[in-house]
Formats: C-alpha cells, sequence, structure tokens
C-alpha cells in the first residue's frame, strides 16, 4: 500500500460547487395595447416583482432598497427605466445568442419599453394591488430548511467605511470526522448590504492557513487564491454565491465527498456602503448518504502567461483553445477576468466543423460576473475543440482600470492584475477512463502553454501512474523535480512510482530524500516504512511507523504496520499492543486480526 | 448666473433656519442625500473629509434630504449612522432642489455670498467623477470636482458658474 499526494495548483474558482439557480425572469404576457395607458397594478408591477423584488429588491433582501409596493417603485421610476434600457439592471451579461442559460434574467426589449412607457406617462398606479408579503426574508434563514452542519466565522471582519472595494477569504474548517457526502452547500453572507458574490473553494491540504496567519485581522487579502489539493481528485463543482441567487441541491447522483481535515474557504467580495460595516458569514452544509454516480469535471481554457497588456492598449487579445479527447455534455460555465476585461467568447468547433457558442458577453463587468449553467446540457463529441477569446481595454477611457495612469499589466491574483479564464463543466458520457483521458490532455495542453511548470509535471505524472503509464510518470516527476529541486511531495510520489515499477532501491532513495527535506512527512515515513518491512528490515521500518503514529495517532493501518515491524525484530509484547489498538479503531482490520493472532501465539510460546 | 432668493427650511430638530444668510460665511455648500440612495451612501466617508478639511475655513455645509418621506428624526438616524457631521435640511416640496437645479442624489450646490445681488450659486454636480454610470465606477477619481471649487474659493479666486453631471438616484422621482 503506498500513499500518494497530488497537488493541483488551484485558482480560485477550482474545486467550486455551483449553487447559483437565479429566479426565472419568465416571460412577459399581453403588453397594453399601443397608446393605452400603462398602470402599475396592471402591468408594472407583474414585471418588476418577478425580476427584481423578488429576486433582491425586498425588505431583507439583497438589493440596497425594496421595490415591493407602489411607493417604493413610484420613488425609483426614472432610476428603474434607465438602469433598465441601459441593461444594467437585472444584471445579467451574456447575450441572448447560444444556448438558454438556466434562470436567465434578461428584459425584452418589450418589457423595457414599458417601463419606460409608464414613467412617461405619469406613472398611474391603476387597480390597486395588495403588496405580495409573502417573500421571505430568505438570506435571513436557511432556505433549503436546517442545515446537517452549520459553520459560522468565529469573529466577525470589519469592513471600514473607506472606499476601496475589498477581497477578502476567511477559513471554515470541517469538522468532521469521517467523510461524508455533500449534496447542496448554503453561503449565509452575514451581511447582505456588503457582500457583493463569494465563492467557496475546498482546501484539502489546509494550505490557506499559511496565508490567513501570515495577514493581521479576520480572514486573508486576494482576490483569487491558489492552494494545493491532496488529492489527484479533479475539480468538479462550481461553488459561488451572489446576491438574489437560491442555493440549488445537487442535480441527483451528483454529490461530492467532504473529508476529514478540509478547510472551506470562503471568497467574498466586498463593497464598502459608507459607514463601518461587520461581516460574519455562515456556510450551512447538506449531506446525503449517496455516494456520486456521475463525475462532473472543471476543464480550464485560460492563457495566463500570455497576459502582457501594453498601457494604453484597446482590444488586447487572449486565447486558447483545448481538444476534447471524449464524448461529454457541457453542464456550465465560468468566464472570469478582473477589471481591465472588455469581452469573452466561448465555443467549440466540432469535428462536424459546425460552431457551438458557449457563451458570449460584450461588456464584461467583474462585480456581476457569476457561474452560468445551461437550461439544457449541451452535448459535444470527442475531437470537438473548445476556444475562448478574452479582449481586455488598458486605456484610460476604461473607467474601471485600476491604474490611473494606464501601466502595464500581467496576470496576477491581486485586483489590479489580470486574469483570463474560461472554466467549462462538462460530464463526460463514459466512466473513469475517460476522465483520466480529460486529465493527461488537459495536463499536456498545459505544458505546450507552461513547459517548465511545476504542477503540470506533476499532476501530468499522477495521471499516468494512476493508468500505469510508470515510466512516464517517472520522467514527468523528475521534470517536476527540476523545476523545484527536492520538493518532498514530488520525492514522496516519485517513490511510489519507481516503487510500482518495481525500482525499490531507488524508491527508498527518494522516500529518504523527501524525509530529509520533511522531516515530519507521514506518507514519506510510511512509504518507505512499508518498503523496509517487506524486504525484512523491521528494526529499520520501526521508527518510521512510529514517526506517523505521532501525526496519526488513529491510523489503524499504521499500528498494524508497527506492529508487524515489532514482531519481526522480536518484540512480540509491544506488537500485541498494536495489533490490539488498529482493532480497536477499526475491529474490521483483517491484517491486524490474523497478526494479533499470530502475535498471541508466538508470545505464548 | 443664478441669484438665489430668501429660502426658508427646516433642520432635522424642526427649527426653521435660512441657509443662504449665514453671516461670515465664504461659501454654502449643500449635499443632496437620500437615506436608500447607494451611491448616496457610500459618499459618506468622502464627505466627511471634505467637512473636516474645510468646515474650518468658514464654509458651511448642509446635507439637504428631498424625500419628503424623511421625518426629521429619519435624517438624524441617518447622520448618525454614516457618521456626517453636517447639520441637515428637509426640503420636501423640493424648493432648494429648484434654486439649484440638482438632479440627482448625491449632487452638490455650492453658493458664495453675492452681496447686494444675495447668493450667487458657482456651482451644482458632482463630489467627484468615480461614477461613471449606475455600477460603472472608478477605483479612485480622476478629477474632485467639489473639492477643487472649494479650494478655489479659499484662495480667492471666484469663477463663473460651473456645473457637472452627476449620477446618483433621481431626485424627480420623489414626489
Amino acid at each position: 500500500m503506498t500513499r500518494q499526494e497530488s497537488i493541483i495548483p488551484l485558482t480560485l474558482l477550482a474545486g467550486i460547487l455551483l449553487v447559483l439557480v437565479l429566479p426565472g425572469c419568465g416571460t412577459f404576457t399581453s403588453p397594453p395595447a399601443a397608446g393605452s395607458t400603462v398602470t402599475y397594478g396592471a402591468d408594472v408591477q407583474p414585471l418588476v416583482h418577478r425580476n427584481c423584488a423578488q429576486p433582491c429588491h425586498h425588505p431583507g433582501g439583497a438589493g440596497p432598497f425594496s421595490l415591493l409596493t407602489y411607493q417604493d417603485v413610484r420613488k425609483r421610476a426614472r432610476q428603474i427605466a434607465d438602469v433598465t434600457r441601459k441593461r444594467y439592471m437585472p444584471p445579467w451579461l451574456p447575450e441572448p445568442e447560444g444556448p438558454r442559460f438556466a434562470g436567465e434574467r434578461r428584459l425584452s426589449d418589450g418589457e423595457i419599453a414599458l417601463l419606460k412607457r409608464w414613467v412617461d406617462q405619469g406613472m398611474a398606479e391603476g387597480n390597486r394591488v395588495a403588496a405580495p408579503n409573502s417573500i421571505a426574508s430568505r438570506e435571513d434563514g436557511w432556505q433549503l430548511g436546517k442545515p446537517d452542519l452549520v459553520l459560522t466565522l468565529d469573529k466577525p471582519y470589519l469592513l471600514p467605511a473607506g472606499d476601496t472595494d475589498v477581497f477578502r477569504n476567511f477559513i471554515f474548517p470541517v469538522p468532521l470526522t469521517a467523510p461524508r457526502y455533500v449534496k447542496a452547500l448554503e453561503i449565509l453572507p452575514g451581511n447582505k448590504r456588503i457582500v457583493h458574490h463569494a465563492n467557496l473553494l475546498v482546501d484539502r491540504l489546509q494550505s490557506s492557513r499559511r496565508l490567513d496567519e501570515a495577514d493581521p485581522g479576520v480572514g486573508f487579502g486576494g482576490m483569487d487564491i491558489e492552494m494545493e489539493s491532496a488529492q489527484f481528485e479533479p475539480d468538479t463543482h462550481f461553488l459561488f454565491w451572489k446576491p438574489g441567487t437560491a442555493p440549488a441541491a445537487e442535480p441527483p447522483g451528483m454529490s461530492w465527498r467532504l473529508d476529514p481535515g478540509t478547510d472551506l474557504v470562503l471568497n467574498v467580495h466586498l463593497q464598502p456602503s459608507g459607514k463601518a460595516e461587520a461581516v460574519q458569514p455562515s456556510l450551512g452544509i447538506y449531506f446525503t448518504d449517496e455516494a456520486p454516480t456521475l463525475f462532473p469535471m472543471l476543464l480550464q481554457l485560460e492563457h495566463d502567461g500570455a497576459l502582457d497588456i501594453p498601457a494604453g492598449a484597446t482590444g488586447f487579445e487572449v486565447t486558447d483553445e483545448y481538444r476534447l479527447p471524449v464524448d461529454v455534455q457541457v453542464l456550465g460555465v465560468y468566464p472570469h477576468a478582473h477589471y481591465l476585461g472588455k469581452s469573452i467568447e466561448g465555443w467549440a468547433s466540432r469535428p462536424d466543423r459546425t460552431r457551438q457558442l458557449l457563451i458570449k458577453i460584450r461588456d464584461w463587468d467583474m462585480n456581476w460576473q457569476a457561474v452560468y449553467r445551461y437550461e439544457q446540457p449541451v452535448a459535444l463529441p470527442a475531437g470537438s475543440l473548445f476556444r475562448m477569446r478574452w479582449t481586455y481595454d488598458n486605456s484610460a477611457d476604461n473607467i474601471r482600470n485600476p491604474n490611473s495612469p494606464p501601466k502595464q499589466v500581467k496576470a496576477g491574483n491581486r485586483s489590479s492584475d489580470e486574469m483570463a479564464h474560461l472554466w467549462i463543466q462538462v460530464l463526460p458520457k463514459g466512466g473513469a477512463e475517460d476522465r483520466i483521458l480529460l486529465q493527461e490532455t488537459l495536463m499536456r495542453a498545459r505544458l505546450r502553454k507552461y513547459p517548465e511548470e511545476f504542477s503540470a509535471h506533476y499532476n501530468l505524472a499522477s495521471v499516468l501512474q494512476s493508468r500505469g503509464s510508470v515510466e512516464e510518470a517517472i520522467t514527468h516527476y523528475a521534470s517536476a523535480l527540476k523545476v523545484r529541486p527536492g520538493d518532498a511531495l514530488a520525492l514522496n510520489s516519485l517513490g511510489t512510482a519507481y516503487q510500482a515499477a518495481g525500482r525499490l532501491r531507488e524508491a527508498a532513495g527518494a522516500y529518504q530524500q523527501a524525509i530529509r527535506g520533511r522531516p515530519d512527512y507521514s506518507d514519506a515515513h510510511y512509504n518507505l516504512g512499508i518498503l523496509l518491512l517487506r524486504a525484512g528490515q523491521g528494526r529499520q521500518a520501526v521508527p518510521h511507523f512510529e514517526q506517523v503514529l505521532r501525526a496519526r495517532p488513529q491510523d489503524a493501518d499504521a499500528h498494524n504496520d508497527l506492529g508487524s515491524a515489532l514482531l519481526m525484530q522480536g518484540s512480540g509484547g509491544e506488537a500485541l499492543s498494536h495489533f490490539r489498538a488498529a482493532l480497536k479503531i477499526n475491529p474490521d482490520h483483517a491484517f491486524a486480526r490474523e497478526n494479533l493472532a499470530l502475535a498471541e501465539k508466538l508470545t505464548a510460546q | 448666473m443664478v441669484i438665489a432668493q430668501t429660502i426658508e427650511l427646516r433642520d432635522d430638530n424642526g427649527r426653521l433656519i435660512h441657509p443662504l444668510e449665514q453671516i461670515d460665511v465664504k461659501a454654502t455648500v449643500f449635499i443632496f442625500t437620500r437615506t436608500d440612495c447607494p451611491i448616496s451612501n457610500r459618499y459618506a466617508p468622502e464627505l466627511r473629509r471634505l467637512g473636516e478639511k474645510y468646515g474650518s475655513k468658514r464654509i458651511a455645509f448642509w446635507l439637504v434630504y428631498p424625500d419628503p418621506a424623511t421625518s426629521g428624526e429619519v435624517a438624524r438616524e441617518h447622520r448618525e449612522e454614516y457618521h456626517y457631521s453636517f447639520p441637515a435640511l428637509l426640503d420636501p416640496d423640493h424648493r432648494l432642489v429648484k434654486l439649484s437645479g440638482a438632479r440627482v442624489t448625491p449632487e452638490a450646490a455650492v453658493y458664495i455670498p453675492g452681496g447686494s445681488a444675495g447668493p450667487r450659486l458657482i456651482y451644482r454636480g458632482r463630489i467627484d467623477d468615480r461614477f461613471v454610470d449606475f455600477g460603472k465606477m472608478r477605483a479612485s477619481p480622476t478629477q474632485r470636482d467639489l473639492e477643487e471649487v472649494l479650494a478655489a474659493i479659499i484662495n480667492g479666486q471666484t469663477t463663473e458658474t460651473r456645473t457637472t453631471p452627476a449620477v446618483g438616484c433621481f431626485i424627480e422621482d420623489l414626489k
């Protein structure tokens, strides 16, 4: 048994579960005939209620003011006509071309004209409609009922009154003792007035804690963060929240696993309101006993390496492409850039040369970024080519330009840096083999862009190893180590590959080197212990298993293996207690049971 | 050039005030605001900064609430919530709105004493150019129009009446 880890540099959106469901926009029926008087009761109220009041603009809702009553709407009438005409509200970035997204919130030209007519005609109330009082303050409580697990930030973060937007990350340790499957996750922002949107990341290695410790105050700063992932378990789900969205349970069969020791990291975009505000978000997690049967994956088109935008440049382009090796269904997309992003188009060219538009945004606005999920999945055959094209405006005419005067901008995690991403969530038609093929081709595509990237070599090696191409895996681990000499994780994994190839001496060497670099590295100790045990060197194996148990006292395997090593060197009495400890932790541990019987026999003699 | 007439409004404690007949001021600044306008509220820190910098230099600042539904009590609470140190006027009949020509919240109107001709409107418009439209906002302003006007007044430079377009919630909706 060898333990292997993989690291995947995840940008903010990786490992994210989609909880984005926008209220449906519906269709407007029976518009008043031209010439007749538009009234609030007959025409405006249903429209405003469905598109504005219900999702956000109700008391306790995410909108900064309510649009529930005639008086509310009357006091904003010109503003409503203006912002709908400019399509700033309701906020919906994608153009109507292409496949329909779930919960599209886009007014028709007729609806926009109707609002203007109402204002021009003097904003008649018409038949009095009772203000619907059925809108519960949804964000004040859990919308999916009582969660199985609620995690709340232990201290509030204080946002100063100041005038700059803040991007902050909060860590929520997950207090689980056994893995659970998550079917839904809900985010309560804790202060709707200032939380503009939020993303959740799954941090399996608690790698964000270092950043948290380095940053005074609650949480840590940063618009996009990177983290390591402990298992080669590719990212599968989007997890995104923005005001006015209801949380959604994952589709049947698409639960995801949450392991003990995992941290959930909430990345929030905070907009100051004009006064100091406290924010203390909560996460509500809903579990299911059903393991996933469908395994979506997140593919990332990106070329941050090509981002080098001269000051003043308009129309700077970044493209990327990736050819699908297998048949998939596309479930959703998530475009991501910062303030210089101008437009994004994502599409696929099928082998029969038909073009499938996936998303088109003409006027990118980082503040309204969102995950977009298709109403019906989009089927694409193997051989289809995904493509994306971002354009950027780094001139002074781009009023969102964070630099005044404009200056050269490259890729980075700060809001004044840029990004060029298009995440695509796909469901491979086939099984595990298809997923492995997707992972392999994704990493090879990445290596074409970044031949010197540690994680691309490392992850490709992991995939290759998992599908039995051990020698090629060894080559890529070695390439990874050339980039980051002495990296303990890579050395440990290289050891497992050597071991799989039967090159045991080299495997031991790799583990030893990993331990020299990181003396408390349990997995390398464990793997070396097992090698020594198999070579009959019980005495040498003992300290390694002891080291594992110092870090993981409840590891039944390590107890069993330490028992075996002790037995081998003749310490039968001590061995007994470790076999018993293994069985106490896991009564079904067959090896420990066998070993205990053997040890009892030996010590009785 | 706009000549201001005598104008009488109630402050948020119900007292009658003649804000354009103040003694010994270099200028009177009205900031039209609204309790429920996010753009307006977001300017609170910047307005506090201007108040601290120019309040002691014989520039009088007033918050003006043109929403007839805003009572003195509501205005007082709003002032406290956002830590405004300016006094407040209620303008339910939009007298000051009409006099100054203000269209949105937040918007500034600056008057200077004009001797026998009465106070003169010297500036009306945005506080700065941070907001370009609803939802379109610069990371920081490139032009601080109101501050430039105040600095010029302090330096004894009188200018022609200047207006700039302000972005915010329409006052005309409040009737």
